[in-house]
């Protein structure tokens, strides 16, 4: 084999991950030939210092280095430069907007929970107070409530003014008897 | 097309235009209500202490029917007629009818028309009364049946109008008028009866017939009291067969279903099972027709009746007694 196609296997053997035939042709080869064995001996410094770094920690800085290297090739549009006066306006901006829409929210549903006016609710009661029924709609203004469920308003019940009378038929007897 | 609303706006405006009849449900919307306002001021509201419900006024000068029941137990009663209140005599009822005849202080009033018609399954009738206190509530009903035997109260009521009405609680006496504004009844009752399990199934409305309200009212005023004949039997009537076994001419004949204890027909010797064959020397034939002719009696009255009893003919004579209305 010449030395081209022994590089070729060197990082392979290096490795230990190379066959038989292959590691009796690297080693007859560098015996004799200085530059692959050179070349040899930087793959087994690499494989040591890979080594070294899957068992211990990353050297102090190395992710941020990392970071800072390719962070340019995966963004490239994302880094804008903004001054630190913009950033805290914007911040602020955002704040009291959220601040205003929860207190809109909370006036909306205070209002929509108030009770109906008594006028309303009496004038939607039966007149034969056998059923109290609901309002169809408490007031026009009065906007539809989505925070929490809307309170049962009751209207109140009017009572029938004494007794009506009407026999209950108990039964209809058989037989067409007659009493005399 | 331009046109076409300035037409639809003429045609709306002068119907005779429209070259069309006026239809037949608005010629019957506007006899109801004809009827309606015709027997209005005959109707009145009546309170029984804390029962409200309605009547009718029989005579101009005061007197007023409604339904015996109703004042039944009442200390005081009170007629309205239109927006005057009235305090009412109760002058008497007649229980086997249901009627009761009030007397109030007031003159010049319109009293019901009675209808001279023989009322029948099928006719329309308009009930107006006082349904839930609201005065003159009217309902458009047809007549289901005539004849009828209903139980109320715990009492047996005969010869009741059956009514499709939507009949109310309040509607109690109320004046049930047919297509003239005549008066084919009183309200009596309604509402469900036991089928059994205890359960309910819907009932129609009853009504007293015309005849049998006239006939009681006119015998309380009469009277003062409430006058009729009574013998204390129960009839069935007889089928053909048992004619034909008997040997009797074709509908001649009723059995005897029950005898009430100290009446005239036990003291005459009737018996269940008994067939009456004749009364006061005529064939029974029509229960109907001896019905009003025993209780049409106003005094005690001696009659010969004839009754068969193991197919053998027994003659005997019973006086009939004034109803003790029990």
């Amino acid at each position: 084999m010449g030395c081209e196609e022994i590089r070729d296997l060197l990082a392979l053997y290096a490795g230990g991950e190379s066959y038989d035939n292959e590691r009796v042709a690297v080693e007859a080869h560098v015996a004799v030939c200085a530059a692959c064995a050179r070349e040899l001996d930087h793959f087994r410094e690499a494989g040591v210092n890979l080594a070294r770094l899957r068992e211990g920690s990353a050297p102090p800085g190395t992710f941020k280095s990392l970071w800072t290297g390719v962070r340019s090739d995966l963004f490239p549009r994302k880094t804008v430069d903004r001054s630190g006066w913009l950033d805290a306006s914007l911040r602020y901006a955002a704040v009291t907007m959220v601040g205003i829409a929860i207190g809109v929210l909370i006036h909306v549903a205070e209002r929509r929970e108030a009770p109906p006016a008594a006028g309303t609710v009496a004038a939607t009661a039966p007149v034969n107070g056998l059923m109290p029924v609901q309002p169809a709609t408490l007031t026009p203004s009065q906007p539809r409530l989505f925070l929490r469920p809307q309170p049962r308003v009751t209207a109140p019940r009017v009572e029938l003014d004494g007794n009506y009378y009407l026999p209950r038929v108990e039964s209809l007897p058989a037989g067409a008897a007659k009493d005399f | 097309m331009v046109c076409q609303p300035a037409i639809f706006l003429i045609l709306g405006l002068f119907p005779w235009a429209q070259g069309g009849e006026e239809s037949t449900l608005r010629k019957l919307e506007k006899e109801i209500s004809a009827v309606v306002e015709k027997v209005r001021p005959s109707v009145v509201k009546v309170q029984a202490d804390d029962l409200h419900f309605s009547g009718v006024i029989y005579t101009k000068d005061g007197h007023v029917i409604t339904d015996a029941s109703g004042i039944d137990q009442a200390v005081e009663i009170k007629v309205t007629v239109g927006d005057r209140a009235y305090a009412a005599d109760r002058v008497d009822a007649d229980r086997r009818t249901g009627i009761a005849v009030l007397k109030i202080g007031a003159k010049e009033l319109m009293p019901a028309t009675f209808s001279a018609e023989t009322c029948k399954s099928g006719t329309s009738a308009i009930v107006v009364g006082n349904a839930l206190g609201m005065p003159s509530c009217s309902s458009f009903c047809t007549i289901g049946g005539i004849g009828r035997s209903i139980l109320v109260r715990g009492r047996k009521y005969e010869n009741m109008l059956q009514m499709s009405a939507a009949v109310l609680p309040g509607d109690c006496g109320a004046f049930v008028a047919d297509s003239a504004g005549k008066l084919l009844g009183l309200v009596h009752s309604a509402g469900a009866v036991e089928a059994g399990d205890e359960k309910l199934v819907p009932a129609p409305a009853f009504a007293v017939p015309a005849a049998w309200v006239k006939f009681s009212a006119d015998r309380i005023i009469k009277h003062g009291r409430m006058v009729r004949g009574w013998l204390g039997a129960s009839l069935l009537p007889l089928s053909d067969a048992a004619r034909s076994q008997l040997g009797l001419e074709a509908g001649v004949g009723a059995e005897v279903a029950r005898v009430e204890n100290d009446s005239p027909a036990r003291k005459a010797g009737l018996a269940a099972r008994d067939i009456l064959i004749s009364y006061d020397g005529h064939p029974v034939r029509d229960l109907d027709a001896l019905q009003w002719k025993i209780a049409g009696v106003e005094e005690p009255t001696k009659v010969k009746i004839v009754f068969l009893r193991n197919r053998e003919a027994r003659d005997a004579e019973t006086q009939i007694e004034l109803d003790p209305q029990k």
